[in-house]
């Protein structure tokens, strides 16, 4: 399987088979991101019960969660699930709290059909400094492999591993377990690094030295971020070098000189690190060829261990760990790590379109200093939250908030609202109202780093857009967008992904949502010479419906008739009976209107009846 | 291992601050029926002649139809008919649109009720059914035609003062009589007399939105060059002449310039702007608000008005813009289309802008290319040689 057809995630579906399920496991996940842009080309490429599984520690915060932006502030979409509701159940969200360990990790494990022998099938494994985001995959400096499968035994006991976690919970991967298990063949090349990381240190920088023929000629380190541990890690690896390959090479580090990833702190590690080696260290990072006059630093998020040999071959350790003791040596952190031989240096890579080049000594040394006047990006990283979770499910729903903190929170807020552009109705404001009044949830667990909370009651209506605040003894908060992780698709139209009105009408499957979709803007550009910058908001052309069959209007029954054909229905299928049931359950204590009460509460008897 | 590509081309956004739906309801207003989308008459002529072949009137079915992008190789064939007849060759291959024929021209058909009617005009017909006094539709009301017609005259008598600005030439162009006309038309200050009270609040709205819109470019194109945007404000005798001539430069680019027109930016709202923005939009509501909601005329996409922007301190200004574009970059769905997140925390954006105020002839700022486009249909010279 080659990389170079597509160096790209579509490399995942623009195989010639078909996706039979998928694991993406990543650090940051943008969920918005993946939902309107990624999730929809998979499904393209997927059979009917292919099923996609998402493992996430942290929100992106690269501006905003979840891709909306009210009144300056993030928050989180929870109506907007067109794309998920195609896929129902199968496909999941799991975010995982960082109160033990922090999963660090990026790779993508995919299961496909194999073409010749039906029985088994194909894994492919990816392994890779790119988070599930859009930086991550469209925008950022980031390295990859799609050409990892010897480390699929790895891959499946890290798996294991994860499995341990109470957090994830018996059955979750399990089945990625046995697969891979079963596929994967040989011991693993190189163990990823969780627990006790000494010995897999050792074996990874063994085998980077172990993977160049003759002499080093340079050693180049990528990471955009460095730690009080950087100067160890380069000791150790230098002594390996200096003990097997006798003359030390050039030592090369390539920085994230954008400052987007890197802060003074990692810097001020940098610097540290090159006094430790006597300033024998080429400081250098990546820019536009372009712009070479006022240069545009790439956005450097890769992490690698390349050593060059002089006879042109290369070894290298790539995948999540940075250059830091927090991946290497402290147990906290997991990452992956992959070790490959290449001819092709990292250099050489590079397309014509960027170029390296040194970072000035004056830069750095501004840039370590740059904190002392960024008073909130300082706070921020003394205290964050990974992600904020709104469990629909559950009943009465529940909010979970993994954060870091050294300290409790003593309070919260919940900020709910509906998008801007609508106007909404006292009902929905009052759930707005409910949702923001502190006296209407209760602390089911707070303990260092998760705060779960529970609304009062019970109730199927939520608002569009949440957002949590968690505010600490002296008098500091941080902030977070909200996102569904278990969606409840039996209350939510399955076109637009929006929960429906509680009506009985909606039991059947007809009717309305809670709102409308919002409009998705249409610009075209026109391309004529007379008004080249032209740009134009235009509405889309109505379309008329195919057939009478497609027109809503069309076949209106009577309300008795509908419910006789659903009973009928789900008397001889237990999951119609199971939906049907959930959803007179759920609107039936919200309906307004008496005589609608009263409507749903027969149907509530006659759906027990049916299934006792 | 390979390094990460993009999988997905990315689309940009051109009106970065979201000024152009203002600049589209502005434009609408001054001339009714005709949208910058419009440029040929025999267009017009080739989809009337296809809804009528289509009996489009029949049916609202019919009508749906008509307005399906198939239908886009139905018109494109009847024009390259229609071009031949006057000698002109062109294949229905290369008359196809980029974008459907209905989305260029629906606005300007469903203005002029063109689908119920059943006859087709000849191409200095439809020329007289826009723009000449007495041959309008009987669905169009006489106000409505009256406000398109004394703007497109008005422009087409005065269009021979604003000339291509080019490099050393910007301070000779506003001496003289000649020289307070185009001083006008790029402030908005001290109109003309015969000026239309529409034409002189869009030539003060477009001074506002060039400011605007150049101080937030210029500020994110330091903010991405050198990691801050924080410039004084500046104290020059002349900012407007001065911001003209900048932007007319093209040899330099860099910092300097950036700082330069910040600076300059924010004089101009401080000096120019603050204290007659407020003013501006009593008179546009006033003026709109006889006929329709005035809100589509002076409200922005984070749902703030021209005043409260054009009131804000210049301190507060550039995060004030910025705020505005995140807005609407997250409305247009293009987030990968922002520039600067925040100048206050130093936050660049993903996309590098580029200065986008221009002073050609038909330009003299960003949108004052729509007072070209009546001419243009009216002169519907596109399939000429």
């Amino acid at each position: 399987m080659s990389s170079q057809q597509e160096p790209s995630l579509a490399f995942l579906w623009k195989q010639r088979r078909r996706i039979r399920r998928l694991l993406f496991f990543t650090y940051r996940f943008n969920f918005r991101w993946f939902h309107n842009e990624v999730l929809n080309f998979i499904r393209r490429s997927a059979f009917s019960d292919t099923d996609v599984l998402v493992f996430a520690t942290r929100f992106d915060d690269d501006g905003y969660v979840g891709g909306s932006k009210v009144f300056g502030e993030s928050f989180g979409d929870l109506y907007s699930l067109d794309e998920w509701a195609k896929w129902d159940m199968r496909h999941q969200v799991r975010y995982v709290p960082a109160t033990q360990h922090l999963f660090h990790n990026k790779f993508i494990v995919a299961e496909y059909e194999k073409p010749i022998n039906g029985r088994q099938f194909a894994y492919l494994l990816g392994v890779g400094s790119a988070n599930l985001t859009w930086g991550g995959w469209q925008r950022n400096f980031e390295l990859w492999t799609w050409d990892a499968g010897k480390g699929l035994r790895a891959c499946a006991s890290f798996l294991k591993f994860l499995a341990s976690m109470p957090s994830v919970g018996k059955g979750v991967v399990e089945s990625w377990v046995d697969g891979i298990n079963r596929s994967a063949q040989g011991s693993a090349s190189l163990p990823w690094l969780f627990g006790d990381k000494e010995a897999l240190r050792q074996r990874a920088f063994k085998a980077l030295i172990g993977g160049i023929q003759g002499d080093a000629r340079v050693l180049r380190i990528l990471s955009p971020y460095f730690d009080e541990g950087s100067p160890q890690l380069m000791e150790e690896i230098l002594s390996l070098l200096e003990s097997s390959k006798g003359p030390l090479p050039r030592v090369e580090v390539w920085v994230d000189a954008s400052q987007i990833f890197a802060s003074a702190s990692d810097y001020r590690s940098l610097m540290a690190l090159q006094k430790k080696c006597n300033h024998k260290i080429l400081v250098k990072s990546l820019r536009t060829k372009a712009r070479a006059v006022h240069p545009v630093w790439e956005q450097v998020h890769a992490k690698a261990i390349e050593l060059e040999g002089a006879s042109g071959s290369v070894s290298r350790l790539l995948g999540s760990a940075n250059f830091t003791a927090a991946a290497w040596i402290g147990r906290r952190n997991t990452e992956t790590v992959f070790h490959e031989t290449a001819r092709e240096s990292l250099p050489r890579l590079l397309d014509h379109s960027l170029e390296v080049g040194p970072v000035p000594d004056e830069a750095l040394n501004r840039w370590a200093c740059a904190e002392t006047d960024m008073k909130d990006g300082h706070e921020a990283k003394q205290r964050y939250i990974y992600w904020a979770a709104f469990d629909e499910t559950a009943q009465p729903h529940t909010l979970t908030v993994s954060y870091f903190s050294k300290d409790l929170p003593v309070s919260f807020e919940i900020v709910a609202a509906f998008d801007s552009r609508r106007t909404v109705p006292p009902r929905l404001q009052a759930i707005v109202e409910l949702f923001q009044n502190v006296e209407s949830w209760i602390w089911l667990k707070n303990q260092k780093g998760l705060l779960k909370l529970q609304l009062k009651s019970r109730l199927s209506l939520f608002p569009e857009r949440m957002r949590v605040i968690l505010k600490f003894a002296e008098g500091t908060s941080i902030e977070s967008g909200v996102e569904v992780s278990n969606p409840d698709f039996g209350l939510r139209d399955p076109t637009s992904g929006i929960p429906r009105e509680p009506s009985y009408e909606n039991v059947f499957g007809l009717g309305k949502t809670i709102v409308d979709p919002l409009p998705k803007r249409t610009t075209l550009e026109a391309s004529d010479d007379d008004a080249p910058d032209e740009e134009e908001d235009v509405v889309e052309a109505p379309a008329a419906p195919d057939s009478l069959t497609d027109d809503p209007d069309f076949d209106r029954q009577p309300v008795g008739v509908q419910f006789a054909k659903s009973l009928a229905k789900a008397k001889v299928d237990p999951i119609q009976m199971k939906i049907l049931r959930r959803r007179v359950e759920a609107f039936r204590g919200q309906a307004q209107d008496p005589a609608e009460r009263m409507m749903l509460d027969v149907l509530h008897h006659a759906t027990e009846e049916k299934a006792t | 291992m390979f390094i990460v590509r993009p999988f997905q081309r990315q689309t940009s956004i051109r009106s970065i601050l979201g000024f152009m739906s203002l600049a589209t309801r502005w434009g609408d207003y001054l001339f009714p029926g005709i949208t910058v989308l419009t440029r040929d008459l025999h267009d017009v002529k080739a989809i009337h002649e296809t809804a009528i072949a289509m009996r489009v009137g029949d049916s609202p079915r019919k009508r749906h139809e008509f307005q399906r992008p198939e239908t886009d190789r139905k018109i494109a064939y009847t024009l390259s008919k229609l071009l031949s007849r006057e000698n002109t060759r062109f294949s229905p291959n290369q008359l196809t649109q980029r974008m459907t024929y209905w989305q260029r021209y629906g606005s300007l058909i469903s203005h002029f009720g063109l689908l119920d009617e059943k006859r087709t005009k000849s191409v200095d017909g439809y020329r007289e059914m826009i723009f000449r006094d007495r041959c309008g539709p009987a669905n169009e009301e006489p106000a409505i035609r009256r406000r398109r017609i004394t703007h497109f005259k008005w422009y087409r008598h005065n269009r021979h003062n604003i000339p291509t600005v080019i490099g050393d030439d910007v301070h000779r162009l506003f001496v003289g009589q000649t020289g307070s006309w185009r001083r006008w038309w790029l402030t908005g200050l001290r109109p003309p007399a015969d000026a239309p009270i529409a034409v002189r609040l869009v030539r003060e709205l477009e001074f506002f939105f060039v400011v605007w819109q150049t101080l937030f470019e210029a500020s994110a194109l330091l903010l991405r060059e050198t990691g801050r945007a924080d410039v004084p404000k500046g104290r020059r005798s002349d900012p407007s002449e001065l911001l003209v001539a900048e932007l007319v430069d093209s040899r330099t680019n860099g910092p300097l310039k950036w700082q330069k027109l910040i600076s300059l930016c924010l004089q101009i709202h401080d000096q120019l702007i603050s204290p007659r923005v407020e003013m501006w939009q009593a008179k546009a509501i006033k003026l709109i608000g006889l006929e329709k909601n005035a809100d589509g005329f002076v409200k922005l996409h984070n749902g703030k008005d021209i005043a409260t922007l054009g009131t804000t301190h210049s301190s507060e200004l550039p995060e004030a813009l910025a705020e505005l574009h995140l807005t609407y970059c997250d409305l247009q769905g293009k987030r990968h289309a922002v520039c600067a997140f925040s100048f206050k925390h130093r936050k660049r954006g993903p996309n590098c802008p580029a200065l986008s105020a221009g002073f050609a002839s038909w330009r003299w700022g960003l949108f004052s290319y729509r007072f070209q486009s009546s001419q243009t249909l009216f002169e519907s010279l596109r399939y000429s040689d």
